[in-house]
């Protein structure tokens, strides 16, 4: 017989207590959060309403200066909300525009701000400040920023401050990232490719290169990948030698991805080597960038490749075929017919649709 | 001995139910954390633009049968998608009404002579492809009716890129969730699958294929699933992520590698929770193999899904889930105390049999218990109550918790009123709904274990959203609904 003299039910109405009192604990604080998020909402809504037209004005150069009213003033409160908008509109808004947005900042005077946020506050806070001394150009945060590269106590922040670099001193900035950017192979190559695209390009070009050229085998495809975003001229030599000194297929395979976006005639024979190549990634990419430079000389190599053993490589040199701008319907047409192999006249049929479907 | 029974069982149960909520409270501090370290650089970066160069172009395959209402809107809302490169393969398996009729006259389709490879082995022909002349992008696979698994592996057999993306035909999107889903393979290359949090869209309004406006519904059930998915996604899958441990990606939104999906041989056809074991699968084959991967999960509501506001589909629907449960644990059995098998044959696995699979063994007999110890005066009325009050508290407890995950977060659902409806119903839910659930999941373990194939049975779709806006307030599911 259990009875409320029973240790087990004891305890178990102990524990009812103690389980009751934490959740109603828990529901005050989910209905203070929503307050207090309510409260937050209202006061960005109040913000937004003076603030929105005044970085209107500015964007015209009409608000270079913040208005001299008190309503108009920033308060400490909407700090997170002046950068949250300043950062939204740098973010979207080119040229003579970002610099009236500056004007509004320094006017507002939310560089010395942010200047003190760089260094403590949660993760969010200090991402928004670096992002801001990045668009203000704020050289006197350039050592604290790197510090912040070179620490990476975390990607995202390490990355952010080098983007914040790039925009101040794109060539300076190109001797603090590249050599880090060897080293970081974890860093997301989509959050790289911003960073990238504000460096100097003649001076990131030459890091790279040099980088690659000195980089062990298993950091070499990564690196050439970045090559598409360096001078074009640079990135064909680099990959010329590249090509001359590995074998491994996923370096081929970057290499002669960068020669289907930069590269002409003159560096056909680079991909025609590969043609034969054991590996069908390289096999595919020989097709692709045949399809982008290639000559009537190439078509040969391109029927051959339609008969692969692999799907993809027969897609691939079907679609290059097509893609040629010499070689009209009618030869596709008359390739298909001739064709012997199945597969190969699969992928022609195939691809003779897909043309007509995008007339 | 009865009495000697009677107090065995009770400490059985005491523990049990401690052991159960403390690992549910354990998940929960892990998610806790994983949502805090999440929603710091969320927000800085939905503005600061991740680069679309290096964004992995990919195949979403939507599985469609009987899907003549929604279709249309689906397909236009999937092509609205803010995505740098994907293509929309709608797989039509054998559809009784006029599902392709449908889409061929809203996308002018034209018969394609696709060079179709069959890398995954399909159980029912294909009869044609046809490709839109209107998006380049967009082509159906028509095949004969052989089950959603093997739609979804004719979808992987003609996709053409290097991620797949398997979509309801129901699902609601935002326009940013394939960006959402797809950022854990752009920052960590071992990534071979990927899911996001799906939520009810019961009370919500949809225009264009795309959610407009969130609230709560109004029917009982459609609040109590509301809060059994925030309790679900929010930290019973968030807190397995940390780990590499997470076991299930919901088949109604979630994005995958294609070719580790093919290495481990894609779905099972003969499974009725082919997206669960898919998962389990990928972590056995992985595990035991001894290659590197991550399984992640996003917290960000990607998709919201009708939830059934009908008790007998509600049922069926359960009976489903804790059948495809039971099939996916007990086919790879093997991943259970492997020494190759890390936390996930170690802690997740051995949780998920124990608490999932075994659960409503352990809770209907606890009930069961408790009832027959009242009435045959084993135990007294005190006592009685005292376990049921524990068993809702704790059950109240979890709740808060995912509710409070939520405020932290994602705050969906507005205004104080609201929260305190959800709360209500984490009280009420204990009165009979979760007792119903308990016996509904005991009818799935007990179809799993005589072997009896399950059948998602023929469900028409409301299609209420299908409309350019409509609020949605009843559904009946599909049958190729999770």
């Amino acid at each position: 017989m259990f009875n409320i003299k029973d240790p087990a039910i004891i305890l178990v109405m102990y524990l009812d207590v103690v389980l009751l009192i934490l959740t109603l604990l828990l529901l005050a604080l989910v209905v203070i959060f929503r307050l207090r998020l309510d409260n937050q909402e209202r006061g960005r809504e109040r913000f937004m309403q003076v603030w929105q037209p005044v970085m209107d004005q500015s964007m015209y150069g009409l608000a270079q200066l913040v208005p001299r009213h008190s309503a108009i003033r920033i308060k400490p409160a909407d700090t997170m909300n002046f950068l949250l908008l300043w950062n939204r509109l740098q973010e979207v808004l080119r040229g003579e525009v970002r610099e009236n947005l500056n004007a509004i900042a320094h006017s507002a005077k939310i560089d010395a701000a942010v200047l003190k946020m760089l260094h403590k506050g949660n993760l969010s806070k200090r991402l928004l400040a670096i992002n801001t001394v990045g668009h203000l150009r704020e050289l006197s945060a350039w050592e604290t920023l790197v510090d912040i590269v070179q620490e990476n106590q975390n990607p995202i922040l390490a990355l952010t401050a080098a983007r914040a670099l790039a925009r101040m001193d794109g060539e300076k900035a190109t001797a603090v990232f590249v050599p880090l950017l060897v080293l970081h192979k974890e860093w997301p190559a989509s959050h790289v490719v911003g960073i990238l695209k504000e460096l100097n390009l003649e001076s990131f070009s030459r890091c790279l290169a040099d980088a690659i050229l000195r980089a062990v085998e298993t950091d070499v495809p990564r690196l050439v990948r970045y090559l598409r975003f360096a001078s074009g001229e640079t990135a064909l030599a680099v990959v010329h030698d590249v090509l001359h000194k590995y074998n491994n297929a996923e370096v081929l395979s970057a290499c002669l991805y960068v020669i289907g976006e930069f590269g002409d005639r003159h560096n056909l024979g680079d991909v025609r080597n590969f043609a034969k190549h054991h590996s069908w990634v390289v096999r595919l990419q020989v097709a692709h960038v045949l399809g982008k430079i290639g000559t009537r000389d190439d078509i040969k190599i391109l029927l051959e490749l339609l008969t692969d053993r692999e799907w993809w490589v027969r897609y691939r040199a079907a679609n290059a075929l097509s893609s040629l701008p010499f070689v009209t319907i009618a030869e596709i047409e008359q390739f298909r017919l001739v064709q012997s192999d199945t597969y190969a006249s699969d992928a022609l049929t195939q691809i003779l649709v897909e043309k007509r479907l995008l007339v | 001995m009865i009495e000697w029974l009677g107090s065995f069982l009770q400490w059985f149960f005491i523990i049990y139910v401690l052991c159960m909520n403390l690992g549910y409270l354990t998940l929960n501090i892990s998610s806790l954390l994983s949502i805090l370290k999440y929603m710091q650089t969320r927000n800085f970066e939905s503005f600061v633009g991740i680069s679309a160069d290096f964004m992995p172009p990919i195949s979403i395959l939507v599985p469609a049968f009987n899907e003549e209402n929604t279709i249309e809107t689906t397909v236009r809302s999937l092509l609205q998608l803010d995505y740098p490169q994907f293509e929309v393969l709608v797989i039509n398996d054998g559809s009784k009404d006029r599902t392709l009729q449908t889409l061929i006259a809203a996308f002018d389709f034209q018969p394609f002579p696709e060079a179709y490879r069959v890398r995954v082995p399909i159980k029912q022909p294909i009869k044609g492809i046809y490709c839109s002349a209107e998006h380049v992008n967009l082509r159906i696979v028509d095949k004969e009716n052989g089950g959603k698994a093997d739609s979804l592996n004719a979808g992987i057999n003609a996709c053409r890129y290097p991620l797949f993306c398997c979509v309801d035909a129901d699902s609601i999107l935002q326009r940013e969730s394939l960006k959402r889903v797809v950022k854990p393979f752009m920052e960590d290359p071992r990534t071979v699958a990927s899911g996001g949090t799906v939520r009810i869209a019961n009370g919500c309004t949809v225009k264009g294929g795309f959610l407009v406006n969130v609230s709560l519904p109004s029917n009982f059930l459609a609040l109590v699933q509301i809060v059994e998915y925030l309790r679900a996604f929010l930290f019973g899958r968030l807190g397995w992520s940390p780990f590499n441990a997470l076991l299930i990606i919901s088949g109604t939104f979630g994005v995958f590698h294609k070719e580790t999906v093919i290495s481990a041989g894609a779905y099972r056809t003969d499974t009725i929770g082919e997206d669960m074991e898919l998962v389990v699968r990928l972590h056995r084959h992985l595990r035991l193999t001894g290659k590197p991967y991550r399984i992640t999960f996003v917290p960000d509501p990607v998709c919201f899904t009708e939830a059934p506001e009908d008790i007998k589909v509600l049922r069926n629907q359960r009976i489903r889930w804790q059948q495809g449960l039971s099939e996916s644990l007990s086919v790879n059995i093997a991943l259970l105390f492997n020494r190759r098998a890390g936390v996930v044959g170690w802690f997740a696995f051995p949780f998920m049999v124990i608490f999932e699979w075994m659960g409503p063994i352990i809770e209907f007999g606890g009930y069961l218990f408790m009832i027959v110890g009242l009435i045959f005066d084993m135990i007294s009325l005190q006592g009685f109550m005292a376990f049921f009050i524990l068993s809702v508290s704790l059950s109240m407890l979890i709740s808060v918790t995912a509710l409070m995950l939520e405020e932290m977060s994602f705050h969906v659902y507005k205004g104080v009123k609201n929260i305190l409806l959800l709360f209500l119903v984490t009280i009420v839910e204990n009165l009979g709904y979760r007792q119903l659930n308990s016996y509904w999941r005991l009818i799935g373990l007990y179809r799993w274990a005589r072997g009896k194939e399950g059948k998602w049975g023929d469900m028409n779709r409301s299609g209420s959203w299908g409309q350019n806006q409509t609020h949605i307030n009843k559904k009946t599911p599909g049958q190729f609904s999770s």
